[in-house]
């Protein structure tokens, strides 16, 4: 027997549905698994990684990536961003929740670039449909940078590994 | 204003007017995490140091893994050979280079820690439901061996000042 307790349904097999927050409505996914050299650039893009269809104009989109590089350039950098845009071609850049970390051995060494970002609806407008989910770089005194030589390294860059790739998820989310 | 059974939106209007109209995507979680200190072994084709079981409800689902491993000792760098597999009820294997990277420093007693976040779709897998297992380990390519680091989960063995450490992980289901 299904019940009705405040704003949540309870179905007889004991699964829940409740109105409000605390949720993931939506998602998307991308990766990319091409060995990338990447140019030493200002306001550059260098990875279109996912789309997500928003279903709700009230909604947050919460970004988390993990994108590999090789053979460190510019740091400490802080130029690095993720970026989401609408079907309308809105855009809204943060440069809080991406950054990278270079090995301190030296050069030709493993980098890590991380995302953990929400775009909160309060920043965004209230468009719904597909969104895209955009990295890249762009420095403050306008100079050219990259944060890493090579992107998606392989074994290229060391004979004993394999093509790695970088992955992004991105989630709408109607927050507790 | 009343409860009300909305049967041709299929949704149900509470009282304070929120609705069941929006569907949590992500029906599934399983957490695990790992205490125990261990060498790492030195593996050329794939092989994993920690399994973790879970459950899929849904033959449909795409799976994310997300984690954090905690090694040290640098040994092979930068080496991109740490990998994730999946594996499925029938035994069948998913193996992504992708989606996990380490990152050593300069110093060679130092923290090397691994971060994965992999999504795998339902059309990359099969339609088995039930008990999987994801697998974190790496592999060489031809025919030598290495390892990303010497321990794993490492104590007050490698500093005197550690306190015992633990890998986590993270494995979500989402249907949308």
């Amino acid at each position: 027997m299904a019940t009705i307790s405040g704003t949540t349904l309870t179905y007889g097999s004991g699964t829940s549905q409740t109105a409000g927050g605390g949720k993931v409505i939506s998602y998307g996914y991308g990766e990319y698994n091409t060995r990338t050299s990447l140019p030493n650039a200002n306001n550059y893009i260098f990875w279109d990684a996912a789309t997500i269809n928003r279903t709700r104009s009230d909604t947050d989109l919460h970004v988390v990536a993990l994108m590999p590089g090789h053979n460190w350039n510019s740091f400490p950098y802080g130029g690095c961003f993720v970026e989401v845009k609408d079907a309308s071609g809105n855009k809204y850049r943060s440069y809080y929740g991406a950054q990278y970390l270079c090995c301190g051995e030296g050069g030709n060494q493993e980098i890590v670039f991380k995302v953990d970002w929400t775009f909160r609806d309060s920043v965004l407008n209230n468009n719904t449909g597909n969104w895209t989910v955009h990295f890249g770089y762009q420095s403050y005194d306008g100079g050219d940078n990259k944060w890493a030589v090579i992107w998606n390294p392989n074994a290229s860059d060391d004979g004993r590994g394999y093509q790695k790739s970088s992955t992004c998820f991105v989630e709408e989310i109607i927050y507790g | 204003m009343a409860l009300l059974l909305d049967g041709t939106n299929n949704r149900i209007q509470f009282a304070d007017g929120s609705t069941t109209d929006e569907t949590d995507v992500l029906v599934n979680i399983t957490y695990a995490q790992n205490t125990t200190r261990q060498s790492a072994g030195d593996y050329n084709q794939f092989n994993y140091w920690w399994e973790v079981n879970f459950t899929r409800t849904r033959t449909d689902s795409d799976i994310r893994v997300s984690g954090l491993i905690h090694g040290q000792g640098n040994y092979c760098y930068p080496y991109y050979g740490t990998a994730i597999r999946l594996v499925a009820p029938n035994g069948a294997t998913y193996l992504s280079d992708g989606g996990s990277h380490y990152l050593h420093t300069k110093w060679s007693n130092g923290n090397v820690p691994i971060w994965t976040e992999k999504v795998w779709l339902a059309s990359q897998i099969n339609s088995q439901d039930s008990g999987w297992k994801i697998q974190f380990g790496w592999r060489h390519t031809g025919s030598g061996t290495c390892r990303p680091f010497n321990i794993i989960n490492y104590n007050n063995n490698e500093d005197g000042r550690a306190r015992q450490r633990g890998s986590s992980c993270i494995i979500r289901e989402y249907k949308q």
